[in-house]
């Protein structure tokens, strides 16, 4: 939140923001933390030195590589937990992306 | 899709309130309490009347008005609470999941239909007297118990509640069952917690140091001073139960160590002191809190609280809470348990999908052991749901809160308070409308009022004594 | 499907092992790879040849996400495959197919899943999996401990672990030591636990290695690759809080290799981080000899810190060594395994995964039979 000033806890939550007086822990959910090999990582849209030479080539190449384990959960179904039928029978990225569908929420 | 220069505006998704000139936003779908800038109040104070804004709209009103980023900003956040969409707003139709688990935490076994009172303005319907009453034997109320520990596998601790009639009754089985549940709970390693309501009448010292044992979380009903009591809380023969109650509940208190012991206020037309009926209970005779349960909805409609006499008792109810501020301010807790459970839905955000945990969290059961949505409903006409034979009619149940959890047809879906109040007591629309899904019309609009004034005094306590809240109000009351 | 049957059939009736040609005594073992692909097949492939020389699918598994982390028995006969949305690790036998063992990691309201680490003894009785357990409650996910279970790989397909190993998060890799008896598993430092009880024996600092302007290096290690030299080896980056912002120099990558025989460790930068490094394999022949690949595959010396580089012509994840060091067979992430020259580094081949489904994130390991 840019102005508005959150003033019970489930605001707080909304505004994710860390809180002095916080009572719960946040434990990590899901499996994998598969971070890539630098100590700083923007995503998938750059690669870890900030331009995009260094990313996957081409970037079918990584497609499942890095949606199966979640790594771009904003971007693609979470075939991982609730999306499993996602890509099925698209197993060759490279030539199969076209097909791929998106999803809706149940 | 849309037409992305256009921002369509929900006016369902917030509701505002001005508090000593502050302005401070509830958003609706979380119950997130939020403090309006300057800036965001103007920009929402221009978008709301409108159904859609465009951004050449925005750009006019606020071009010169402090830079860009600042109007910018404001809108964002407006946005990420859903109040500005990109795409129309959606009716609010309630969450649409479908029920199929029923994750007990709570039975409530109504160990006997008789009671040695005849309150005028009692519900049950099924009311008798002790010896003519229906007595849960122990058989079922075993059964009771381990649906519980089945259905609510889940869970570290359960509660065990006796109703009735008048619990004391039947002494037997509530002791008993108590047995009953303590072992198999130490068997299945989780707590268990008892709790009963009591018209004191029938308490004896010995039965209160045995409550006081097991840690039973005990409530009186007790409706005030003499005056106010006698008139409804008679004895079977018709005499006023004053002075008897009173001294049980004096006697209770003195001896009663493990848990704090509350009142349960019956409020009732003509006789609706709030504050009075609050100081005696609280101050003379002593109890921990007060709870007050404003009567709309007997069958006997002369004890409805309707019209213009509702309006005076939810007045004083506001009366007794700007009260119960001002002590929260100096650090004092004047036990208003109604003030406390709004208070505490409010601190935490709150966002109930139903009114209450009747069938998804709690069921009560009768003598026939019969799975009844609540004790309230025990002898009612309202279908059961299962018995402890067979188990829960899953099924039925499950369609029951699904149509709770419907708000397309009512008038909830556009309800600023729909998150917090979900349409109300079930009892309550049935017994008035006939129908447990029908939100409760017949005080809509006071319990808008209600929680208005909840979030005023919410901010008070926040902004004065917010020390108050966390040791008083959070975690006060349990969730599914 | 029926001629391999058969062929089958024919081969157990004459005794012999059914790859490659009747094989003798005198005849040398050859190298064959074992990975999987797209949707759910584990295969075999003969290195020298080229050739994929048997196709198996694993059965009853998700379709829609990927095998991954996979460890073949040293003989050759088994190959072990996390799957099924990695909640299962089936055992498939290399001849028939046939799912010889098959552990589910989930059950009632847990949810298991093991994220990569999984590793087989040296004597192929025990496999390690490394288990993040969730449990699914009505209103809320409750996170448990994560532990290492350890199954008896003849356990057969209702497999239940013999013991479980408290282990703290955070693991990315499980290595037995040559001898069985250390299980490495690589958390925040790389611990060394007894195998049959868990407790730390002892650890290689990562985590806690910085010293000095040096900060904690960084790695992803979910490539088993060291069969065939007992030295697991990954690349990882490190960076110099004391070198201004914007030097090249600021940031290094380099090899960290660990030597699963004679428990020591090596780290060897060997330049300024430039490009993205995946996962690294030692020669078998010629030790100080790594092979890094992402998007280019990298030669460097752990001694001299030398580096040799080449273009690939597209990302692969995994990179191992033929017996003889001479060939370099790159796979993982698309649906095909590159054959490379280790010597000059030129492309001398190329296999396809059968049906050309990707590998994706499984592994790429090597056996003689």
């Amino acid at each position: 939140m840019n102005r508005l000033k959150p003033l019970n806890r489930k605001a707080h939550q909304i505004e994710a923001a860390p809180n002095d007086e916080a009572v719960d822990k946040v434990v990590a959910m899901t499996a994998a933390v598969a971070g890539c090999a630098t100590t700083f990582d923007p995503g998938w849209e750059l690669d870890p030195f900030l331009g995009v030479a260094g990313l996957c080539q081409p970037m079918e190449a990584d497609l499942y590589g890095c949606s199966d384990p979640c790594w771009w959960p904003a971007q693609v179904p979470d075939t991982l937990h609730n999306y499993p039928d996602w890509n099925t029978g698209k197993d060759d990225a490279a030539r199969d992306w076209k097909a791929l569908q998106s999803v809706f929420p149940k | 899709m849309s037409d992305a220069n256009l921002l369509y505006v929900d006016s369902h998704a917030f509701h505002d309130v001005e508090v000593k000139g502050r302005r401070v936003l509830l958003h609706v779908p979380s119950t997130g309490i939020f403090d309006l800038d300057g800036v965001t109040t103007e920009v929402l104070d221009f978008v709301r009347p409108k159904a859609t804004v465009s951004f050449e709209e925005l750009q006019q009103r606020f071009s010169g008005q402090g830079s860009p980023k600042v109007i910018a900003d404001a809108i964002e956040d407006l946005k990420s609470l859903g109040v500005l969409r990109g795409d129309p707003a959606q009716a609010d139709h309630g969450t649409g999941i479908s029920v199929t688990e029923f994750p007990l935490s709570t039975i409530v076994l109504n160990v006997n239909t008789g009671c040695n009172l005849s309150c005028t303005y009692c519900y049950k319907e099924d009311l008798t007297t002790p010896s003519k009453g229906e007595k849960l034997d122990f058989d079922k109320a075993k059964k009771s118990i381990e649906l519980l520990l089945k259905e609510g596998a889940k869970r570290d601790r359960i509660n065990v509640v006796f109703f009735g009639g008048e619990p004391l009754s039947n002494m037997r089985l509530i002791k008993a069952v108590t047995a009953y549940a303590e072992e198999r709970c130490r068997e299945e390693g989780k707590r268990v917690d008892f709790s009963l309501t009591t018209n004191a009448t029938l308490l004896t010292e010995e039965i209160a140091d045995w409550f006081n044992e097991h840690s039973f979380g005990i409530s009186i009903s007790m409706d005030g001073p003499q005056a106010v009591h006698d008139l409804r809380r008679k004895t079977i023969g018709g005499k006023g139960t004053y002075e008897v109650v009173a001294k049980k509940a004096r006697m209770l208190l003195s001896r009663y160590t493990s848990r704090s012991v509350g009142a349960r206020v019956t409020l009732t037309a003509g006789y609706s002191d709030v504050a009075a009926i609050h100081h005696h209970l609280k101050d003379e005779i002593g109890f921990a809190e007060v709870g007050f349960a404003p009567v709309t909805s007997n069958p006997i409609t002369t004890f409805n609280l309707v019209g213009d006499e509702l309006r005076a008792v939810f007045d004083a109810m506001k009366t007794l809470g700007r009260e119960y501020v001002a002590a929260a301010v100096e650090g004092r807790n004047i036990g208003f348990s109604n003030m406390h459970q709004m208070l505490s839905d409010l601190y935490e955000g709150r966002r109930k999908a139903l009114p209450c945990g009747a069938g998804i969290g709690l069921l009560a059961v009768d003598h026939k052991g019969e799975l009844n949505l609540c004790h309230r409903f025990t002898g009612s006409e309202l279908p059961t749901f299962g018995n402890v034979d067979t188990g829960i009619a899953k099924a039925e149940l499950g369609a029951f809160l699904e149509s709770a959890l419907d708000r397309s047809e009512r008038g909830c879906s556009t309800c600023r308070i729909r998150n917090l109040c979900s349409g109300g007591c079930y009892h309550e629309s049935y017994a008035n409308f006939s129908d447990p899904h029908s939100p409760v019309y017949h005080y809509c609009e006071l319990l808008r009022e209600w929680v208005d004034f909840g979030i005023e005094a919410y901010l008070e306590i926040l902004e004065k004594n917010p020390a108050f809240l966390h040791k008083h109000v959070a975690n006060r009351s349990s969730e599914l | 499907m029926k001629i391999k049957t058969t062929a089958a059939a024919l081969a157990a009736s004459f005794g012999v092992a059914l790859f490659g040609a009747l094989p003798t005594a005198a005849l040398a073992a050859r190298d064959y790879l074992v990975t999987a692909a797209r949707p759910n097949l584990v295969f075999v492939v003969d290195a020298k040849e080229r050739k994929v020389v048997k196709t198996h699918t694993i059965p009853n598994t998700s379709m829609g996400n990927s095998p991954i982390t996979l460890v073949h028995s040293r003989d050759g006969k088994t190959a072990y495959v996390i799957h099924n949305r990695w909640e299962t690790v089936s055992g498939i036998d290399l001849d028939s197919g046939k799912e010889v063992f098959r552990a589910e990691l989930s059950g009632g309201d847990i949810r298991g899943k093991s994220p990569f680490p999984m590793d087989l003894s040296p004597d192929g009785k025990e496999l390690a999996v490394y288990v993040n357990p969730t449990q699914l409650l009505p209103g809320e996910y409750k996170v448990m401990d994560p532990y290492i279970a350890i199954y008896r790989t003849d356990a057969g397909t209702d497999a239940e672990p013999v013991r479980k190993l408290k282990v703290p998060r955070r693991v990315s890799t499980l290595a037995w030591s040559a001898k069985g008896d250390t299980l490495y598993a690589f958390s925040w430092d790389m611990l060394k636990l007894d195998p049959q009880t868990g407790a730390v024996k002892g650890q290689h600092p990562w985590r806690s290695w910085k010293n000095g302007e040096q900060g904690e290096p960084d790695t992803l290690a979910i490539w088993p690759q060291w069969e065939q030299t007992n030295v697991f080896a990954t690349p990882y980056y490190v960076a110099y809080a004391n070198k201004p912002e914007g030097d090249p120099a600021a940031l290094r990558a380099g090899i960290w290799t660990l030597d699963l025989e004679k428990d020591t460790v090596h780290f060897k930068e060997f330049e300024n981080a430039g490009v993205v490094l995946f996962s690294s394999v030692v020669n078998p022949v010629r030790r100080d000899e790594t092979y890094t690949v992402y998007t280019q595959l990298t030669k460097v010396n752990t001694k001299t810190g030398k580096m040799d580089r080449v273009d690939l012509d597209h990302t692969y994840y995994n990179v191992n060594v033929s017996s003889d060091g001479k060939e370099l067979y790159i796979g993982g992430t698309q649906g095909d395994i590159a054959v490379y020259d280790s010597a000059t580094l030129k492309r001398i081949g190329n296999i396809r995964t059968p049906g050309g489904g990707d590998q994706v994130l499984t592994s790429l390991r090597i056996f003689q039979r």
